[in-house]
């Protein structure tokens, strides 16, 4: 099965010396769990910087096609980001097709008075949005997307405990997705394909923090259909970033 | 890429059925009050064992391990014995009993075939270096069968520190170390402990646990003294199955992690296994 990694960084922690932590330690990592492509964060981009986790990105990244980059963003685009044409000239450029935001660690609030122009800007383009669990309350979550109903939001690191708040989240909104890193509930992927079918979920690892290998078999071992199995190997990302406008 | 059968079979989801024998020595049951568990009940958990190949479980009900011990080690008993060589049961001692009660409940649910022992110190919040646990390792030592408890490192009431003394004073009656600790710091107090401790085994279920760390335990502890265990239902056994079984041990390794360890303190305790 093609597998489409939708949750891995490269970089160093601040908290722990994870592994692994280079672009040919992924590249290992992806080969002994059989992952073909890899949607990338920069550890920087959490725990430094957003901009200087972009540049240090889009270097280790180049002439990997196999790794696609996702960029980090603040919402004071033009204190942090050199403003918006500058944010979307440094996506085109990067080949990024994606963006992750860090509302916890990096205090913001996604919410209009805070966030608003950022997030207008990321839902008029279609351009998905990862955002780790531990950064957002499930009440964050169902607000941003009552607030942006168009936005692609796709919550990673799930955890388990949480079918009584992502099952009612996932039935009340359209695009809001997660990805199966830890996604650990017994039987959550099938409980939540006939909830709402196969399209809301993304394969991913959580690499380096969450031994992928779990997500692997837990695809593989899915009691779905090969096309639904298929859908959350790669094809639900894949049509993410697809529709993502930049031009 | 998978490096042996046991590794490709799980990456191709196929079923391990016709390359290992899998036993799994940390097993639950039923619903629990801090989240919903889907398919928890036996026959749930059964077919999900036939499609990844686990050919037993040893479990504790959630319901027992929870708020009524009696209850859930006859739910135990009635289930081992509905589907016998595949479910096995532990028997689980309330704390807050006179120790007389203990002992009787103890017996009582290992004469009706439990095989073994289960204690959750943190759920039912007694320290296990206190005499309602002194009791049941006496039970356990009579018995000739072997205790798991839940482990966590900085929990004083099951830390591996305090389960390693109970093994120290009981070194007939083996002592599985559920979740090895729980976490990073935990695993690695758990092997040190082990290392000095020969009654005591570690298993590779918990959230924290990954491939690295148990290659670590199998290195540092031998593959006979890990144990495959997934929490199941309380969490997805695939999620288990896949950091072992990809953990790039041998293929000889993973036979013992994932089976055979496990069929030896059964067959000690004297269990039936297919």
């Amino acid at each position: 099965m093609f597998l489409f990694d939708a949750n891995c960084h490269v970089g160093p922690w601040p908290q722990h010396p994870y592994q692994p932590r280079t672009v040919p330690e992924l590249l290992e990592e992806m080969q002994r769990l059989g992952i073909a492509k890899a949607l990338v964060r920069h550890t920087w981009g959490w725990w430094y910087d957003p901009r200087a986790g972009n540049t240090a990105l889009e270097e280790e990244l180049r002439g990997r096609p196999q790794l696609l980059p996702c960029l980090a963003v603040s919402p004071l685009l033009a204190h942090e980001m050199g403003g918006e044409d500058s944010f979307l000239e440094a996506m085109r450029r990067s080949g990024a097709r994606a963006v992750c935001l860090y509302p916890g660690a990096q205090h913001f609030v996604l919410a209009r008075w805070c966030a608003g122009r950022l997030l207008d800007l990321l839902q008029e383009r279609r351009i998905p949005v990862l955002l780790e669990k531990e950064e957002v309350s499930w009440a964050e979550l169902y607000a941003l997307a009552s607030d942006w109903p168009l936005l692609r939001i796709v919550v990673l690191r799930t955890g388990y405990r949480i079918l009584r708040q992502c099952l009612p989240l996932l039935q009340s909104t359209e695009h809001v997705y997660l990805d199966i890193s830890y996604l650990a509930d017994n039987e959550a992927l099938e409980v939540i394909c006939a909830a709402v079918g196969p399209g809301r979920l993304v394969f991913g690892t959580g690499t380096p923090r969450v031994d992928g290998a779990g997500a692997v078999a837990r695809l593989a071992y899915a009691g779905l259909g090969e096309r639904e199995k298929e859908l959350i190997a790669a094809g639900n990302l894949e049509a993410l970033l697809a529709g993502a406008m930049l031009d | 890429m998978a490096t042996n059968a046991i590794a490709r079979a799980i990456a191709a989801g196929h079923s391990l059925a016709s390359v290992a024998e899998v036993v799994d020595i940390h097993g639950h049951g039923g619903p629990w009050y801090d989240f919903y568990v889907p398919s928890s009940d036996c026959e749930s958990m059964l077919r999900m064992m036939d499609r990844l190949g686990v050919s037993a479980v040893v479990l504790a009900p959630h319901l027992s391990v929870g708020p009524a011990v009696t209850e859930g080690n006859d739910l135990a008993i009635e289930w081992s014995r509905r589907y016998p060589r595949r479910i096995f049961g532990y028997a689980v001692p309330y704390p807050h009993q006179p120790l007389e009660l203990i002992k009787a409940e103890l017996n009582r649910a290992l004469d009706s075939g439990l095989v073994a022992i289960k204690i959750h110190p943190s759920t039912h919040n007694q320290p296990v270096l206190s005499d309602p646990y002194r009791v049941t390792w006496e039970v356990a030592r009579e018995r000739g069968t072997f205790i798991l408890s839940h482990s966590w490192h900085g929990d004083s009431r099951c830390s591996p520190a305090a389960l390693a003394e109970m093994a120290q004073q009981f070194p007939e009656v083996p002592v599985i170390l559920g979740h090895s600790g729980g976490v990073p710091a935990g695993f690695e107090e758990a092997i040190a402990l082990a290392k000095k401790q020969p009654n005591l085994y570690l298993d590779t279920c918990g959230s924290y646990v990954t491939g690295a760390w148990v290659r670590r335990f199998v290195a540092e502890v031998g593959a006979e003294r890990v144990l495959y265990g997934s929490d199941m239902p309380f969490i997805d056994p695939r999620y288990s199955l896949g950091k072992v079984g990809l953990s790039g041990l041998t293929e000889e390794e993973l036979r013992q992690v994932l089976g055979l360890s496990a069929k030896k303190l059964l067959t000690s305790a004297g269990a039936c296994l297919a």
